[in-house]
C-alpha cells in the first residue's frame, strides 16, 4: 500500500473554529449532566490560568506534550507516521532513571546530560524497526509502530520488575528507585512541578522552527513530506530523509520520558504516562505540524487537563468530560472540510466583501483550460 | 432524429473567475463544429454546461427550439448528448460490450443482463458507423485509438445525436487521427451533429466545417473553414497577431554532453521497458525522441536522471560516467535539468510556495557559500526574476504553486529548470496543456539554449513540437530506438508508421 502523506496545512481559522466547536459540543454535554457549561467553563478557565498554581499546572501537563508533539511534527514534517511516541518515551524514561540511579559517581552537569543522551539514544533505537519497514520494505510504518508501544511498556515493566525493583517493594506501583537528587530537574515556580523541562522544550521548538524554516536539511524535509516524488526528482535522497527524521523523532520522544522522570516522578514507574505519545501527536497537528503551532496546541491541552483536574475536584464531574471535549476538539480539526460546510469560507468572504478585498479565487486545484 | 442545439447567452462564473460570458453557441445536425480557444479560454466549461455538468448562471439552451434545463449528465443523455471526455472513462479489465453497455444495459426477464444481445447491439452498431471493434476484446489490451472507438461507442450507444469530443486527438498517432477524421465525417454524414475541442489548428482545418473561437470565455469569432486560415483563428484565439511556429537556424554542434550505453529496464510488473537503448546529444542540438505514450519514454527519462535506479547500463552527463548507483543529485551537479512530464506530481509540490518550488533546482549547487542553511532573501530575489524572466503570472512568490494555471505552472517549472543554464536538458512533454501563446514562448526559450550550448533531450508525444524543435529526431517503440532521422528528411506521415511499429515507406527498419 501507498500512504504517501500530501500535507495540507492546517490554517489556523479551521483549528481556532474546531476548538469553538468542541467547546460548544461539551457545553451541550455539560448540560446534560444538569450543571451550568458557564460555572464549569469558569472552573476550567480558574483552573488552567487563575493562580500561579493554576498556570505551573498548565504547563506542568503541556512539557511532556511538547517533546511528544516536537517527535511527532518532526516525523510528519518528513511524510513519516511516527505512532509509536509512547513507546519511545517509555524506554527513554527507563534510560534515563537507570543512568539516573546509577551514573550517580559523575559530576553533576554530565550526569543529567548523560540521563538525556541515554533517553534520546533509547528512543531512537526503538524507532529503528518502524523506519526499516518503510524504507526498506516498502511498508506502512505507522501500524509497526503503534504495536511496539505495547512490547516498550511491557518490555520495561519487565525489566523494571526482574532487575530494578528497590529491595522493599511488595505489591505497589512497579517503579524503579528514586533517580540521584543531582539530576532531578529545578523546579521553576517553586514548590510547582512544572521544571526546567519545560524553558529546554520551548527551546527544542525555536530549534526546530528555525532548523525546518532556514536550513538546507528542513527543506529536505519539509518538500520530501509535500510531495516525496518531487523531491526525489530534485535530488534529495527522499529514503534518507524519511530514515532520519524517524529516528530524530524517536530521540525526542525519548527525551519526553527522561524529563518527565527527571522533573516529575523522579524514578521510571510502570504506566507512567497518561498517553502522553497520542496527545502530543494530537497536539501536533492542532498546530498543523509546526513548531509554533505545537506550542499553542501543547499548551492548549496542557490547559484542558489542569482545568479539567480543578472541576473534577470542584464540581464532582469526572475527569472524563475533558477528555471528552478534548477527542471533539480533534474531531472538528480533522474535518477540515467542516468550516465550508457550515460557512465559514462564505462568512468570511463575506467580511472581507465589507471590507473591500477580495478572496483568492479558485480551490486546491490546478486550473485546466 | 436530427438535433439542432443552442446555446444562448451562456455566463458561468467560478467564484471571481468568469469562464463564460454570453457565448452563443449553435450547432447543427451533419455538421463537425470546431471549438478552439487556448487554456482557460473556457471551451471545456461551455461543453461541460452542455453535458449537464454544470449549470450555467446566466442563459438557455434550445434543443430544436425548445429550452431545456440539463441538469446532469444523465439528463443530457436523455437529450441525446453525448461526451468523450479526454481521459477515457472505460474500465481497463472488462470487455469492450460490458463498458458500453455500462449503466443500461439490456435485460432478459429476471433481470439478467442479456449478454448476447448487448454484443449483437454492438456489432450492429459498429458496422452501422464502421467502426471495426472486437467485442469480446478485454480494453486494457486495446491500443488507445481502439479505445477511443470504444468511447464514442459507448456514448453512441446512449443515443447520442450530439458528440462532443473533448482534445481526442492528443494521445493519438498521425494514423489514428485520421482515421478518426474518417469516423467523424462519416457519422456527420448519418445526420449526427459533432463538436471537436481542440486548440490544434491544422486539426480545425482539416475536418471542421465551421469553427467557434473563444478567447477569455468570450466568443471572438464564428468562422466558416472554408473561408479561413489558419492565421485567423490565431489571431482571434489570443487577440493578436502570434506566430504559429518557431523557426529554427542550424546551430553549430559540440562535444557529447549526454550519452546513454545499452540501458535495459525491467517495470515492477516483469515488462521489459527499455530494450537497449543507446544514443548521443551532442552541446547545442535538440534530439528529439518521437513516439506514442507508453513505448518507454517515461522510462527513458527516469533512468537518465537516475529518479530510477534499478536497471543496467550507463548514463554519461557532461563527460561523468554514472552507473545506476549514481542518484539524481549527483546527476544534478554534473549540470543536468529536467522538466518532467507531469508538473503536477513530480514538477511542483503543489501545496508548497512558488519560492519553495523555486528553490528545489538550486539550492544544492555550488555557488551557494553557506552550506547548511537557505538565503530566502536571496531565493526570493532569483526567484521572482526567474519567474518573471518567463512571463509567469503570479503576485508574489510566496502563494501556493495550485493557484497558478497549468499553463502558468508549466512556465514556471521551465523557468526553473532553464535557469542554471544546464548543459543536459530533458524537456518532457514541454507545452503539454499549455496555450499557443506560452507554447511559443517555451518553444523559443528551448532554442535559445539550443544556441547557448545546451544539449537538449526533447520527449514529446506531440508530433509537430518534435518536428518543429529537433534537429535529430529518434522514434521509439516497444523500448526500443527503431529509426533515427531528421525533419528535413522524413514526413510526419514517415514518422508516425514508425511510431505505430512500421517500417518507413521505404520498406526499411533503422
Amino acid at each position: 500500500m501507498n500512504f504517501d502523506f500530501r500535507q495540507k496545512p492546517i490554517k489556523v481559522k479551521t483549528a481556532l473554529f474546531a476548538v469553538m466547536l468542541g467547546l460548544l459540543a461539551g457545553a451541550v454535554l455539560i448540560l446534560f449532566t444538569g450543571n451550568n457549561p458557564l460555572v464549569i467553563y469558569g472552573y476550567m478557565f480558574k483552573g488552567a490560568f487563575g493562580s500561579a498554581s493554576s498556570i505551573a499546572s498548565t504547563l506542568r501537563w503541556a512539557t511532556p506534550l511538547l517533546y511528544a508533539g516536537l517527535a511527532a511534527t518532526i516525523a510528519f514534517r518528513g511524510g513519516m507516521f511516527n505512532f509509536g511516541v509512547e513507546g519511545q518515551l517509555y524506554v527513554g524514561a527507563l534510560a534515563a532513571a537507570l543512568v539516573g540511579i546509577y551514573g550517580a559517581g559523575l559530576p553533576k552537569i554530565i550526569h543529567i546530560l548523560a540521563c538525556m543522551l541515554a533517553a534520546m539514544a533509547a528512543g531512537l533505537v526503538w524507532a529503528i524497526l518502524p523506519a526499516i519497514i518503510r524504507v526498506k520494505l516498502g511498508g506502512n510504518e505507522a501500524i509497526p509502530a503503534m504495536m511496539l508501544n505495547y512490547v516498550a511498556m511491557n518490555l520495561c515493566d519487565f525489566l523494571v520488575q526482574r532487575f530494578f525493583l528497590p529491595e522493599n517493594t511488595f505489591g505497589q506501583t512497579m517503579a524503579t528507585a528514586n533517580v540521584a537528587e543531582q539530576v532531578k530537574l529545578a523546579k521553576i515556580i517553586p514548590p510547582y512541578t512544572v521544571t526546567y523541562g519545560f524553558v529546554i522544550a520551548f527551546v527544542l521548538i525555536v530549534v526546530a522552527h528555525f532548523m525546518l524554516k532556514y536550513t538546507k536539511a528542513g527543506y529536505r524535509i519539509s518538500m520530501t513530506g509535500m510531495n516525496s516524488e518531487f523531491a526525489q526528482y530534485g535530488g534529495v535522497d527522499v529514503n534518507g530523509v524519511r530514515v532520519k527524521v524517524m529516528l530524530l523523532s524517536g530521540a525526542v520522544a525519548g527525551l519526553c520520558g527522561a524529563v518527565e522522570v527527571m522533573g516529575v516522578t523522579w524514578r521510571y514507574e510502570s504506566g507512567f504516562s497518561p498517553d502522553f505519545g497520542i496527545e502530543g501527536i494530537l497536539a501536533s497537528l492542532l498546530g498543523g505540524n509546526e513548531p509554533f503551532g505545537l506550542l499553542i496546541g501543547a499548551l492548549f491541552m496542557g490547559a484542558v487537563k489542569a482545568g479539567s483536574l480543578v472541576v473534577e475536584r470542584s464540581a464532582g464531574i469526572p475527569r472524563a468530560l475533558a477528555e471528552v471535549i478534548k477527542a471533539l476538539i480533534i474531531c472538528f480539526v480533522s474535518a477540515r472540510l467542516l468550516s465550508e460546510y457550515l460557512g465559514m469560507d462564505r462568512l468570511e468572504k463575506w467580511l472581507k466583501g465589507k471590507l473591500k478585498r477580495t478572496a483568492p479565487a479558485g480551490a486546491n486545484q490546478v486550473k485546466e483550460g | 432524429m436530427d438535433k439542432c442545439v443552442q446555446m444562448i447567452g451562456i455566463t458561468k462564473r467560478f467564484g471571481d473567475v468568469t469562464a463564460n460570458s454570453q457565448v452563443n453557441f449553435t450547432c447543427s445536425p451533419g455538421h463537425i463544429h470546431g471549438l478552439i480557444g487556448e487554456n482557460g479560454a473556457g471551451k471545456t466549461t461551455l461543453m461541460k454546461i452542455l453535458y449537464g455538468m454544470y449549470t450555467p448562471d446566466e442563459g438557455e439552451i434550445h434543443i430544436n427550439g425548445e429550452p431545456v434545463k440539463l441538469t446532469s449528465p444523465k439528463t443530457a443523455i436523455k437529450y441525446g448528448i453525448g461526451m468523450v471526455h479526454q481521459h477515457f472513462t472505460l474500465v481497463p479489465s472488462l470487455s469492450v460490450v460490458q463498458n458500453i453497455i455500462l449503466g443500461r444495459p439490456p435485460k432478459k426477464t429476471g433481470d439478467v443482463i442479456d449478454m448476447k444481445a448487448a454484443a449483437q447491439q454492438v456489432i450492429q452498431m459498429s458496422e452501422a458507423y464502421n467502426l471495426k471493434v472486437d467485442p469480446y476484446a478485454i480494453v486494457d489490451d486495446l491500443p488507445v485509438g481502439i479505445r477511443q472507438r470504444v468511447e464514442i461507442l459507448k456514448a453512441l450507444y446512449l443515443g447520442a445525436d450530439i458528440l462532443i469530443l473533448d482534445e481526442p486527438t492528443a494521445i493519438l498517432t498521425p494514423q489514428e487521427i485520421n482515421q478518426l477524421f474518417l469516423t467523424l465525417t462519416e457519422l456527420k454524414n448519418k445526420g449526427k451533429s459533432i463538436i471537436l475541442i481542440t486548440h490544434k489548428l491544422a486539426e480545425m482545418m482539416s475536418v471542421t466545417d465551421d469553427i467557434t473561437i473563444l478567447c477569455n470565455g468570450i466568443v471572438t469569432g464564428h468562422l466558416q473553414t472554408e473561408k479561413t486560415n489558419e492565421e485567423e483563428i490565431a489571431r482571434m484565439m489570443v487577440g493578436k497577431d502570434t506566430k504559429l511556429t518557431v523557426t529554427k537556424q542550424d546551430n553549430p554542434t559540440g562535444q557529447v554532453k549526454l550519452k546513454v550505453e545499452n540501458l535495459n529496464y525491467y517495470n515492477k510488473f516483469g515488462v521489459k521497458m527499455l530494450n537497449d537503448v543507446s544514443f548521443e546529444v551532442k552541446a547545442g542540438e535538440i534530439v528529439g525522441i518521437a513516439g506514442v505514450q507508453g513505448n518507454g519514454q517515461t522510462e527513458l527519462i527516469d533512468v537518465i536522471s537516475g529518479f530510477e535506479r534499478d536497471y543496467e547500463g550507463t548514463v554519461v552527463i557532461n563527460d561523468a560516467v554514472f552507473s545506476p548507483s549514481n542518484g539524481v543529485a549527483q546527476r544534478r551537479r554534473q549540470g543536468l535539468s529536467h522538466i518532467p512530464e507531469d508538473r503536477q506530481t513530480r514538477g511542483a509540490a503543489l501545496d508548497a510556495s512558488l519560492l519553495q518550488n523555486y528553490t528545489m533546482s538550486n539550492f544544492e549547487g555550488e555557488g551557494e557559500k553557506k552550506k547548511y542553511f537557505i538565503n530566502w532573501g536571496k531565493q526570493k530575489k532569483r526567484a521572482e526574476r526567474c519567474l518573471n524572466d518567463f512571463k509567469v503570472k503570479f503576485d508574489k512568490v510566496e502563494i501556493p504553486a495550485y493557484s497558478l494555471s497549468g499553463g502558468n505552472l508549466q512556465k514556471s517549472i521551465v523557468a526553473r529548470e532553464m535557469e542554471m543554464g544546464p548543459k543536459v536538458l530533458i524537456a518532457a512533454q514541454p507545452s503539454r496543456g499549455v496555450d499557443i501563446g506560452a507554447t511559443i514562448f517555451i518553444h523559443e526559450r528551448l532554442l535559445d539554449r539550443r544556441g547557448e550550448g545546451t544539449a537538449i533531450l526533447l520527449v514529446s508525444y506531440e508530433l509537430s513540437e518534435i518536428m518543429s524543435l529537433s534537429d535529430r529526431i529518434l522514434v521509439m517503440y516497444n523500448g526500443r530506438i527503431i529509426g533515427e532521422t531528421t525533419p528535413k528528411e522524413s514526413t510526419e506521415e514517415d514518422i508516425g508508421l514508425l511510431m505505430a511499429g512500421l517500417h518507413n515507406s521505404k520498406g526499411e527498419v533503422q
